[in-house]
């Protein structure tokens, strides 16, 4: 009994803690529709700012909590004003910058404190004995406070001119600012305001854990898990469903096995995906104002020059590995190559169905893990564990899409990544079959095929950019299919492709097979290029990579992903950048490229290309007519007109 | 004594403008009413007014200050405010808080503006604790007239108020709205279907047609043929009892 209360005193502690990670997310939420990939790195980030100030620089703890969160409130701030407002309502965009931010500000605490857990000198110590049961301090310090900042944050949603500002702009943005309400401000304040609470429940955590820049991921989950089960956008469903995770989590440490305590958050959120779509308090609005990506603009019609220029860097992809000389620039061309494959699946699946997938680096895993096996087991060679290694991802992502393909834009992109990281975590703890935390390790070539040897990494890489060149005719045949036009179709409508008697959810999920099919060819290329295999290359935040190929060389283009992967893969051989730095850069990347390329690189370079002759005409024919050849003046501006007036039909040309 | 004007404005929602070169204006504390058929552009002339669509050109002027382009909160303040189309009742607040997000001001000036409102509109009292969107279409309706009077606006703009709204509904609001303009110094510009309703209240009538305003004088003067070219030549009931 008395270890009951006390595992209920301990699930009470985490409860706080996850509703003030969660309620940011859902009040966001509320104003923008959208979500803070970062939050979660912000707790971690005010955590260890306290560590630092109490720690190392001998402040007390209180000030240095206030302290801590003034900052992180700050950077919020700044960031808002910076970065999304500038978005304004592209939630997609936005959404993918707070993931850049969150790889920055994670990579920019292992630049300052290092990698490593840090663990807060005992500032609340002791404990409470009521009989045999034993109350830790801490545990009383963080539930008061969150009870109270529960109880003063209803006070404030329900009592002030500022609450019920933040309820009707959630609920009416339009007839919000008709009646006063600066809708911008206010959401502006809102996230500043969430942003607080998360740091505050990292400088109150810091009190009984210690805290790791890597754990950022980690506690957005549970925010996510906590703000979906509750409904995105209901604070008393937050409570609830805060009280639920954070009990069952501890009860489970308790009674259960540790190490699949992870897996509830997963369990919990696929189960109201299962149950009830838009959570146990959303509004069923709430839900469907999530779906349907972003689409970006289509990609303009390349004209014959761009073509030109396009399959002569295609054609020189061949001779990269030779072109790059050292044998770490060569390695790195297998990467890029196989990557490139990854991507090319998300693509695909982004353009046939205005979907983001996170979970495709799940079906990656899949792919290389399944074909470590075969051949850790079983002893096949590469040619036979390939099609084996498709079909078991595929499979697999048969299963899983049925399940959260119910979901849609942001949810859908949420639960990917959740799924993606419960994946790793099965990697983990099945060490049967996968090896545990150390993976399985396969030093194998794929050998010789038809005179055909591969073996060191330039033979490798020309392999895999023959299996890329395959996956891109694969992808450019199926985008010109029915199946692929009713898709695009019910992406731009999905009431009218319903209407129409379409199974829009059936097809969709066989769009996500097909394309997870390419996911477990990378998977294997990946394998043979590694030698081995672990679940820290699977999880979530290590699979974000390929999405962010994605969207950095141009979701809508054939060629953009593979650019994306190029580029990404390359960043850190030109500049010479350890694994941290590098995801700096993907990060800083992908700020960048969604404030001022947010079409990507692709198709700016087909725009600009497409433009050069005739620029480059525009600027001989100034020119030549300079000397005084005032007469034919018309003749010249009629002929610039002709030229860019072709370009524009062009561009309107593609679907 | 002109106070909203509004001249060559031109406005759209990307393609083809809605409204091309208009001109209106509305003097200190009239009420004019806006007439036309579905789709002539009437909403957009208030969203333009109310700085929800950005004109393409033209100026609106209140007091002879520019304020196209301001957005609605600022709007509010300035003193133009806007009941918009479809009511817009906010439901995860009650009726009351619906009132006092309407408010500008500070606390006691706010509780008398209360009090005023609830003095006008009865109902309202009685139903202060209910949910904004369990009220019935009239009671809505009677909220969002009242939410926006809460601003103590000296614009009234109103997008048809009689919408989906029964008679004798109808009939109480122009009774309301009649003494609403007694009470207050407001001058409202209204957009209006029920014809019959936007005549007997107002001092002046504009007939939009296909984005240009064909038609602007007394009530007295408009041509009843006129007003039945701008619904496309339908038999249009001009008061109560029939033409
Ligand atoms: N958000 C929008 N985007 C594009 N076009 C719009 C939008 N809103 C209105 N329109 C178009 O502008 C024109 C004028 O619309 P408006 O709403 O101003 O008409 P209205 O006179 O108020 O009609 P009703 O009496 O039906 O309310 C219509 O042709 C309509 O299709
Ligand atoms: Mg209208």
């Amino acid at each position: 009994m008395s270890l009951f209360i006390e595992t209920a005193i301990g699930g009470l502690t985490l409860s706080g803690l996850y509703f003030l990670i969660a309620v940011g997310v859902t009040i966001v939420f509320g104003q923008t529709r959208n979500i803070n990939f970062a939050h979660g790195q912000f707790l971690v980030f005010a955590a260890l700012l306290t560590w630092e100030f109490v720690n190392n620089r001998g402040y007390p703890y209180v000030p240095a909590v206030i302290l801590a969160v003034v900052i992180v409130a700050g950077m919020a701030f700044v960031m808002d004003a910076l970065l999304l407002r500038r978005l304004g309502d592209n939630a997609f965009a936005s959404f993918l910058v707070t993931l850049g931010v969150l790889l920055l500000l994670q990579q920019g605490s292992v630049e300052i404190w290092g990698p490593s857990s840090q663990q807060l000198r005992p500032v609340v110590i002791g404990r409470w004995v009521i009989g045999d049961i034993f109350v830790p301090r801490a545990d009383v310090v963080i539930v008061i406070v969150a009870a109270a900042l529960t109880v003063g944050l209803f006070t404030l949603l329900q009592r002030s001119r500022f609450g019920r500002s933040v309820r009707a702009s959630a609920e009416d943005p339009l007839a919000a600012s008709h009646l006063g309400v600066p809708v911008r401000r206010v959401a502006g304040a809102t996230f500043v305001g969430g942003t607080a609470l998360a740091a505050l429940a990292g400088g109150l955590m810091a009190l009984i854990f210690p805290i790791s820049p890597f754990d950022g991921g980690f506690f957005i989950i549970k925010g996510f898990a906590v703000a979906l089960v509750a409904g995105l956008g209901s604070v008393p469903g937050a409570g609830l469903a805060a009280l639920v995770l954070g009990m069952s989590e501890t009860m489970g440490q308790a009674y259960w096995r540790t190490e699949w305590v992870p897996a509830i958050s997963f369990v919990l959120i696929i189960g109201i995906l299962v149950l009830r779509p838009s959570g146990f308090f959303g509004r069923k609005a709430a839900a469907t104002e999530m779906a349907g990506g972003f689409v970006p603009p289509p990609v303009p019609r390349y004209r014959p020059w761009t073509t030109v220029v396009f399959a002569a860097l295609l054609g020189f992809g061949i001779f990269l590995p030779v072109a790059v000389g050292s044998f770490q620039g060569r390695t790195i061309a297998g990467f890029a190559a196989l990557f490139a494959i990854q991507a090319c699946a998300v693509g695909l699946f982004y353009r046939l169905t205005g979907e983001l997938s996170f979970v495709h680096g799940a079906f990656w895993g899949v792919g290389a893990y399944m074909g470590a096996y075969a051949s850790r087991e079983w002893g096949w060679g590469f040619w036979t564990v390939l099609p084996l290694a498709i079909v078991a991802a595929m499979v697999v992502a048969f299963v899983v899409g049925a399940v959260i393909l119910r979901t849609t834009g942001l949810q859908f992109l949420l639960v990917g990544f959740v799924a993606t990281d419960f994946l790793a975590l099965l990697l983990v703890n099945w060490r049967s079959v996968t090896g545990g935390t150390s993976g399985i390790t396969v030093i194998e070539s794929p050998g010789s095929v038809f005179g055909f040897a591969f073996f060191d990494p330039r033979e490798l890489y020309q392999l895999f950019f023959a299996l890329l060149l395959v996956a891109l005719a694969l992808v450019w045949w199926i985008q010109r299919t029915p199946f692929a036009a009713r898709l695009m179709a019910a992406r731009d409508n999905v009431v009218l492709a319903r209407s129409l008697g379409q199974p829009v959810r059936l097809n969709k999920l066989l769009a996500f097979a097909l394309t997870a099919g390419l996911s477990g060819v990378s998977g294997v290329a990946y394998l043979y290029q590694n030698f081995s295999v672990a679940p820290s290359l699977f999880t979530g935040l290590a699979t974000v990579a390929f999405p962010l190929m994605v969207i950095l060389g141009g979701s809508r283009s054939l060629l953009g992903p593979v650019a994306g992967a190029f580029v990404l893969g390359y960043i850190p051989f030109w500049f010479d950048l350890g694994p941290g730095p590098t995801q700096l850069a993907h990060g800083i990347a992908l700020v960048i490229v969604m404030l001022l390329l947010p079409q990507g690189v692709v198709p700016t370079v087909v725009r600009l290309l497409n433009a050069a002759p005739g620029r480059l005409r525009a600027a001989l024919e100034t020119l030549r007519r300079t000397p005084g050849a005032r007469s034919r003046r018309p003749e010249v501006d009629g002929r610039r007109y002709g030229a860019r007036r072709q370009g524009r039909s062009a561009e309107r040309g593609e679907r | 004594m002109t106070l909203l004007e509004i001249r060559g404005l031109t406005v759209g929602y990307g393609g083809d403008p809605v409204l091309e070169d208009f001109d209106l204006h509305l003097d200190k504390g009239e009420v004019l009413a806006v007439l036309g058929a579905n789709g002539a552009g009437k909403s957009t002339l208030l969203r333009t007014i109310s700085g929800v669509l950005q004109p393409t050109a033209g100026t609106v002027r209140l007091e002879g200050e520019s304020i196209a382009g301001r957005r609605p909160d600022r709007l509010l303040r300035a003193g133009v405010a806007h009941v918009l189309e479809g009511r817009r009742i906010l439901s995860s607040l009650s009726v009351e808080e619906n009132l006092l997000l309407g408010a500008i001001g500070r606390g006691p000036e706010v509780a008398d503006r209360l009090g005023e409102m609830y003095d006008i509109f009865e109902d309202l009292k009685r139903l202060r604790r209910l949910s904004g969107g369990n009220l019935s279409g009239g009671q809505q309706q009677m909220l969002a007239i009242g939410r926006a009077l809460m601003a103590r606006p000296r614009v009234l703009l109103l997008d048809e108020p009689s919408l989906g709204m029964a008679p004798v509904i109808v009939d109480r609001l122009v009774d309301l709205l009649g003494e609403l303009r007694r009470r207050f110094d407001t001058s409202v510009l209204m957009v209006e279907q029920t014809v019959w309703m936007a005549l007997s209240l107002a001092d002046r009538v504009g007939l939009v047609q296909h984005g240009r305003l064909v038609f602007e004088g007394a009530v007295d003067s408009l041509d009843e043929s006129m007003l039945g070219d701008a619904y496309f030549g339908g038999e249009i009931m001009v008061s109560r009892d029939g033409p």
